[in-house]
C-alpha cells in the first residue's frame, strides 16, 4: 500500500465514521478494484478503527484475502472469515477458528444460521455476535452467478435485519453499480447509504 | 459487460472493435509472435492504458534486463509516460531469480509481487525464456503460473516467442484463456506484420490476420478489422 492508498483509507473511514450503529453500507467502486477495496476497508476497520468483525467471501477463498492482508501487514486478530467460496472450489478445506464454511455460494441464507450456531457457542474460537462491529460482504455481484435477483434480494433483507439487531453493527457490501444496475438498485432500497468510493479517491487525488 | 464478462480495454487501436470491448476481467491473455513484431509494444501499450485508467500495472521481465534498459526502450514511443514507471507501472526483473531458483521459488515471488502491489494489469515478458531454464518442469509451471494468475483479479499478458517452424507456443496456449498471434510475413518484397485473435473464451471474435503497424504514438494499431 503507497501513501496514496493511505490516505485513501483514511478518508473512508472518515466517511463512515459517524454512520455505524446499525447501518447498512454500499460500497460503489469499479469492478476493476473490487478485491483492493475490500482490502482497503479491512485496514481501514481493523488498523485504524480497531474494529473486531467477519467478512464474508464470495468470490475467491478467504486464504487470497488472508494472503493479502498479511502481505500488508493488517493484524488478522480481530477478523474472522465466513467462506463460501471453497467447499466448491477444490481448495483443501482446512478447518480452523478463524473461519467458517458455508456450503456454497448457491446456500449463502445459510450464513444466519452460521451465525446463530456461533452465538449458541458451538464455533468454538469464533467472536460471538454481541461483539461484532462489521459484516463485511464481498462483492456481491457474485452472488448472480448461483442465484436468481429474488434470492439475493432476500439475502439483503435478511442482512440488514441481522444487523438492526444489534446496535452496534455496521454492514457493508461492494458493488460496481455501473455492471449491475438492478442489482444496485436494490441495495440501494433496502440499505441505508451508498458510498461512491471512485468519487472519494478524486477528492484525495486533488 | 457483454456476455455476462466485465470487460477492460486492451488499449490496442482497432482490436477492442475485434473481440467485443476488451479482454475479459479477470483472464490470462497469450501475445505470441516471432522477433519483431510488437511483442513487448503491445505488453507497454497495455499497462499505459491501464495507468491512464487510474489502474495499477505491474511489468516482470524474464530477460535481467534494468529499469534503464526499459527507460531507453520507452524513450522510443510517444505512449509511454515515463512518470508512470515505480508508480502506476511497477517493473520486476526476475532474469537472476531464473537462474538461481526453481520454478516454485519463481512462482512464489510473482505471487508476493501481485499481491504486494494488487495490480489489475500484468504483464509478463517473454514468458517462453523460463522454458529454457525449467525444460523439465515448464508444463507444470506454466499450469501452476496460470492457475494463480487466474485467481487474482487482475488481467495478465505473457508474451511468447514463436520458434521457427512453429505456428504458436503450443504449450502454454492450452492453458491461458485467450491467444493473440503476432505475425510478419514477406509480400512483394515487403515484410508487413499481421494481428490475429486465435481464441478468446466466452467471446466472438473477429477470425484472420489483420494488418498492423507500429507508430511512436500510438504503438501497435490495427489497420483494418473485418468486424
Amino acid at each position: 500500500m503507497n501513501q496514496r492508498d493511505l490516505q485513501f483509507v483514511e478518508k473512508i473511514m472518515e466517511e463512515i465514521r459517524g454512520l455505524r450503529n446499525s447501518a447498512t453500507l454500499v460500497f460503489n467502486t469499479t469492478f476493476t478494484q473490487i478485491g483492493k477495496t475490500n482490502l482497503l476497508l479491512l485496514k481501514g476497520l481493523l488498523d485504524i478503527e480497531q474494529l473486531t468483525g467477519y467478512f464474508i467471501v464470495l468470490d475467491r477463498p478467504h486464504q487470497y484475502m488472508s494472503y493479502l492482508l498479511h502481505m500488508h501487514k493488517v493484524s488478522q486478530e480481530n477478523l474472522w472469515f465466513i467462506d463460501s467460496v471453497t467447499h466448491q472450489s477444490g481448495v483443501k478445506m482446512e478447518l480452523s477458528d478463524r473461519v467458517e464454511f458455508l456450503e456454497g455460494p448457491f446456500h449463502v441464507e445459510n450464513l444466519f444460521k452460521t451465525f446463530e450456531m456461533i452465538n449458541d457457542g458451538k464455533g468454538k474460537g469464533f467472536v460471538s455476535m454481541d461483539r461484532v462491529d462489521f459484516l463485511l460482504v464481498d462483492n456481491i455481484a457474485t452472488m448472480l452467478n448461483y442465484n436468481n435477483i429474488e434470492q439475493i434480494e432476500e439475502f439483503v433483507i435478511s442482512l440488514k435485519a441481522y444487523i438492526e439487531k444489534y446496535p452496534h453493527m455496521m454492514g457493508g457490501v461492494t458493488i460496481d453499480k455501473e455492471s449491475h444496475p438492478e442489482l444496485s438498485e436494490i441495495l440501494l432500497e433496502h440499505y441505508d447509504y451508498m458510498i461512491d468510493l471512485e468519487d472519494l479517491k478524486k477528492d484525495v487525488e486533488k | 459487460m457483454s456476455n455476462g464478462f466485465s470487460r477492460i480495454p486492451s488499449g490496442i487501436r482497432g482490436l477492442d472493435e475485434m473481440i467485443k470491448g476488451g479482454f475479459p476481467f479477470p483472464s490470462v491473455v497469450l501475445v505470441a509472435g516471432t522477433a519483431g513484431t510488437g511483442k513487448t509494444t503491445f505488453g507497454m501499450k497495455f499497462l499505459m492504458e491501464g495507468a491512464e485508467r487510474g489502474e495499477q500495472g505491474l511489468f516482470f521481465t524474464t530477460l535481467s534486463e534494468p529499469t534503464q534498459w526499459m527507460l531507453r526502450y520507452a524513450s522510443q514511443f510517444d505512449f509511454i509516460k515515463k512518470e508512470y514507471f515505480g508508480n502506476e507501472v511497477k517493473y520486476e526483473d526476475m532474469g537472476l531469480l531464473l537462474q538461481r531458483e526453481g520454478y516454485e521459488e519463481l512462482l512464489d515471488f510473482i505471487d508476493d509481487k501481485i499481491a504486494e502491489n494488487m495490480p489489475q494489469r500484468i504483464v509478463i515478458d517473454p514468458i517462453t525464456v523460463v522454458g529454457a531454464f525449467f525444460e523439465e518442469e515448464y508444463r507444470l509451471f506454466l499450469f501452476e503460473l496460470t492457475n494463480l494468475l487466474k485467481n487474482w483479479q487482475a488481467v495478465t499478458v505473457l508474451t511468447g516467442e514463436i520458434n521457427p517452424g512453429e505456428q504458436y507456443p503450443a504449450q502454454i496456449s492450452y492453458a491461458v484463456d485467450s491467444v493473440i498471434l503476432l505475425t510478419m510475413l514477406e509480400e512483394e518484397g515487403t515484410r508487413r506484420k499481421y494481428l490475429e485473435v486465435l481464441k478468446m473464451r466466452g467471446t466472438d471474435h473477429t477470425a484472420g490476420r489483420q494488418p498492423v503497424t507500429i507508430t511512436t504514438e500510438d504503438g501497435i494499431v490495427v489497420l483494418k478489422s473485418r468486424f
